[in-house]
């Protein structure tokens, strides 16, 4: 099926001649999978415009972008609808010292998932169009550079009630420790809670994985998550815990791979839980430590579906949902945020912590969009 | 700018010790922590060496005091009370994670103060089973030979 296709200004006068549509449809999981190599205009730009089914029933989207030459990064300025209307121009949020999603930030691998929130037009037409930007390490716009973009399509007709699949991969041979297994399985209880307030029921897998020492997603060699996305072909979030995680300080709780993160398999598909860091100086679980690590999990999970902090730890940046708080400072936002799941900091006495497990209605909206949530 | 500059470094030293306790213990409970060096400029240095080990001996969250106990790493070389606390925390038998969090930091300190501090890990990770192999391991990795040299 031949769909036009616009790739930057002189790509698309090159495609106009060759009558060349750069996109491959395929499928994954009983998914549309579209994918094409696009190259930036004169201005750096790609207007990569992903042709949707012609059935109509794409509800959702998550697109990964990535940069062909490593020292380049790429980001989303905004999306366009097929006649060309700006949906939502996520620099303007930016601007603003809020995130909308992780996408405008530049990164080699690049996640976006469409749409961002309740507050977002409804997917139609033939195509959408993201635009990105591709930049090199000196911060300049780079023309002339590849980008391949992998685009999932799903057809989710109802964004209220849904599930998550979660794999949780035992690395490092952790599971071999039964004190470790019972806490973690005791805190994926926990993290399933959490998520259940929200409608979303998370079901979660348990496996092993073998290939060694694993460093934060998008860190360290890319083959090894890769390798461990690809280990599990199913439509889900890969959860892997690890004694602690390689090249970082034992005291690193765990990491999302990106705001939203990749359900493909990339080098940054992915969220990591160190054991070590969540058990504390005695490295034994007490009650509460398996709580907080249940809440840690739910809260990096949180990342990976598209959730930002809703207000960081500078009280200068915030996430772009109306209904959290613009707070300013520690008091204020303690006050209205402090028992929400995404809080950056965890409130605790010298001895206890409050559990922090509420979701605003705007950030169920983001969870529910989530092309894994379905 | 640099009236800026001033003004910033003149607001961190103007905090009282219990406010530049609670700044390092937010920083310490924070779920992505800063670096050490952003937790360095919270106060002046007497106040944040005695706010990390104030945190080293907080409960909660569990996170909180081994990262207290990693940025205090990096005061050893200059201050003595800093150096005893680190060294403490190593014989602590009851919070071995102490010395991982200790032990993961010594590449970042002068060779001979490095070697003081694995010294009196490898005394506690020896005989802690779950210690040894990782202890074993991080000190096999490091960048100084005497550290190395422990091990044999």
């Amino acid at each position: 099926m031949m769909r036009f296709v616009s790739t930057g200004a002189g790509a698309l006068v090159l495609m106009a001649l060759t009558g060349c549509n750069p996109w491959e449809e395929g499928s994954v999981w009983g998914l549309d999978l579209v994918t094409a190599t696009l190259t930036s205009g004169a201005d750096g730009k790609v207007k990569a415009r992903i042709p949707l089914p012609t059935s109509g029933d794409t509800t959702k989207m998550l697109i990964a972008a990535t940069t062909v030459d490593a020292d380049q990064t790429v980001y989303v300025e905004s999306i366009e609808s097929e006649d060309g209307t700006t949906l939502r121009r996520l620099l303007s949020d930016v601007e603003n010292d809020e995130m909308p999603s992780g996408g405008v930030v530049n990164q080699s691998i690049n996640h976006f998932n469409w749409p961002i929130d309740a507050g977002d037009a409804a997917i139609s037409g033939e195509s959408v169009t993201v635009v990105y930007g591709v930049v090199r390490s000196d911060n300049t716009f780079a023309p002339g550079a590849e980008i391949a973009i992998d685009g999932l399509l799903s057809p989710d007709p109802d964004f209220s009630s849904s599930t998550l699949t979660v794999n949780l991969h035992w690395a490092g041979g952790i599971d071999e420790d039964p004190e470790i297994k019972l806490a973690v399985e005791a805190a994926v209880t926990e993290m399933k809670r959490i998520y259940e307030a929200s409608n979303v029921v998370v079901e979660v897998t348990y496996q092993t994985f073998d290939g060694g020492a694993l460093p934060r997603p998008g860190f360290g060699s890319p083959d090894t998550w890769e390798e461990l996305s690809r280990s599990t072909d199913n439509r889900a979030v890969d959860v892997v815990v690890v004694d602690t995680i390689a090249g970082s300080e034992s005291s690193i709780l765990g990491a999302a791979g990106s705001i939203p993160g990749g359900l493909l398999a990339t080098a940054k598909s992915g969220v990591i839980l160190s054991a070590s860091a969540n058990a504390g100086p005695d490295l034994i679980y007490s009650e509460s430590e398996i709580l907080l690590l249940g809440g840690t999990m739910a809260h990096e999970l949180g990342h990976m579906l598209g959730l930002f902090h809703p207000v960081e730890t500078s009280y200068e940046r915030w996430d772009a949902l109306d209904d959290t708080e613009k707070c300013q400072n520690a008091g204020g936002c303690q006050g209205t945020l402090g028992f929400n799941l995404m809080y950056p900091t965890a409130l605790c006495t010298s001895s206890a912590c409050n559990v922090q497990d509420e979701l605003t209605e705007g950030q169920v909206g983001v969870v529910q969009r989530y092309t894994g949530v379905f | 700018m640099i009236i800026f500059l001033l003004s910033l470094m003149s607001g961190a030293a103007d905090l009282s010790d219990a406010q530049v306790a609670n700044k390092v213990h937010e920083a310490m409970a924070a779920r992505h922590m800063d670096s050490c060096d952003a937790v360095r400029a919270l106060g002046n240095a007497d106040q944040v060496r005695a706010a990390l080990i104030q945190a080293t001996e907080h409960q909660a969250p569990p996170w909180a005091p081994l990262r207290a106990a990693g940025c205090l790493t990096e005061f050893v070389e200059a201050d003595p009370l800093a150096m005893a606390h680190a060294r403490a925390l190593l014989r602590d038998k009851a919070r071995p994670g102490f010395v991982l969090a200790i032990t993961e930091k010594l590449d970042v300190l002068p060779s001979h103060v490095a070697l003081e501090l694995a010294e009196t890990a490898w005394v506690t990770a020896r005989v802690e089973p779950r210690l040894t192999r990782r202890v074993q391991s991080t000190l096999q990795s490091s960048t100084h030979a005497s550290v190395r040299a422990v091990l044999k």
